[in-house]
């Protein structure tokens, strides 16, 4: 079974490149990782984190889904207050950066790999790699 | 999702069709020509001086990522092997009997090739490949997760991080990958570690 990662909207997602003809990198925000608009290519179907562990939790995620980040996130605030996993997350694009709002919001903090705090609050800039622990 | 349905006859199948009942001889598959993947078919009155070439000859295997999964969506995956894997419990409609059966049943003989020692040694070279992956995030994960821990992998692409968290949690832990292309996740098919591969994002 094939299933997208996403805010568990949709039972449905389209899936666009994300860098060029030959790209392996899908995702679901419709545009390439530049932020040009993509056309959907095909359809898969999506779930939300806190929907697909409704009955269980996890103690660990690495999120990888290009430039979906903040969607991600946002359905899985039952998992991020309740079971408290650490996190590993690639921010793609600057919408998915976002998503670190809710990851704040529910009492966590962001490091490089390296361990070395990130200052994420309002403007700040982007980190690629983030290690996300509860407070 | 409903099935997808994948065209394309085997070859040999189409030669043998073709060939009734005074029919063109099969070139194979030009395995020099790198700009595509097709196989020619000439009748034979017309060959002139042009070598032929018997069924079960002149074939190539593909080396580009054409490799579809059920769903159509690209796998990207090139080894045979791999490729079997995927397809080997689709419907194929048998030319010759007139019946639909699948890869495994018509092809049992290839189907063994797809065998648990293969995988290891597939699996062997991938974990070597998966070292050089984004080291950084990998030693920092390695730092964190603890043996019996229950991980999940959200976009597990090719599955690097799935095989290491499946490593790092062990026999009494659990991992789950999300992978919407789950082509692309053939290479934790056979893990020895329980990883739980259930399709992404991305």
């Amino acid at each position: 079974m094939n299933l997208a990662v996403t805010d568990g909207a949709s039972k449905k997602v389209r899936l666009h490149r994300g860098r060029g003809r030959a790209s392996a990198e899908w995702n679901v925000v419709g545009a390439d990782l530049e932020g040009r608009p993509t056309p959907a290519e095909f359809e898969v179907n999506a779930t939300s984190l806190d929907s697909y562990f409704a009955d269980g939790n996890f103690d660990f995620a690495k999120l990888d889904v290009q430039g979906a980040e903040a969607s991600v996130l946002r359905r899985m605030r039952r998992l991020l207050s309740e079971s408290r996993p650490i996190l590993a997350i690639e921010f793609h694009t600057e919408t998915g950066w976002a998503g670190r709002h809710d990851l704040l919001d529910a009492g966590y903090e962001l490091r490089t790999p390296g361990g070395v705090p990130i200052d994420a609050g309002p403007g700040a800039q982007r980190v690629y790699h983030c290690l996300a622990r509860p407070l | 999702m409903t099935t997808g349905e994948l065209r394309g006859p085997q070859t040999s199948a189409w030669t043998r069709r073709l060939s009734r009942p005074a029919g063109p001889v099969s070139l194979g598959t030009p395995s020099l020509r790198v700009d595509d993947n097709n196989a020619f078919w000439v009748r034979e009155d017309v060959l002139g001086d042009l070598p032929g070439a018997r069924v079960g000859e002149g074939y190539a295997v593909s080396r580009f990522r054409e490799s579809r999964d059920e769903s159509h969506a690209p796998s990207y995956v090139r080894d045979q092997r791999a490729r079997l894997a995927i397809i080997r419990n689709m419907p194929l409609w048998d030319v010759e009997a007139e019946r639909s059966v699948t890869i495994s049943e018509k092809f049992g003989a290839l189907g063994d090739r797809y065998d648990p020692r293969a995988m290891r040694t597939i699996l062997a070279s991938l974990l070597q490949r998966d070292r050089s992956y984004e080291p950084e995030l990998q030693a920092s994960v390695s730092a964190v997760v603890r043996g019996g821990w229950t991980c999940a992998d959200v976009g597990a692409h090719h599955g690097v991080f799935t095989r290491l968290l499946a490593d790092l949690v062990g026999e009494s832990g659990h991992v789950v990958a999300f992978e919407a292309i789950l082509g692309m996740l053939v290479g934790c098919v056979g893990h020895s570690r329980p990883a739980v591969v259930q399709g992404s994002p991305s």
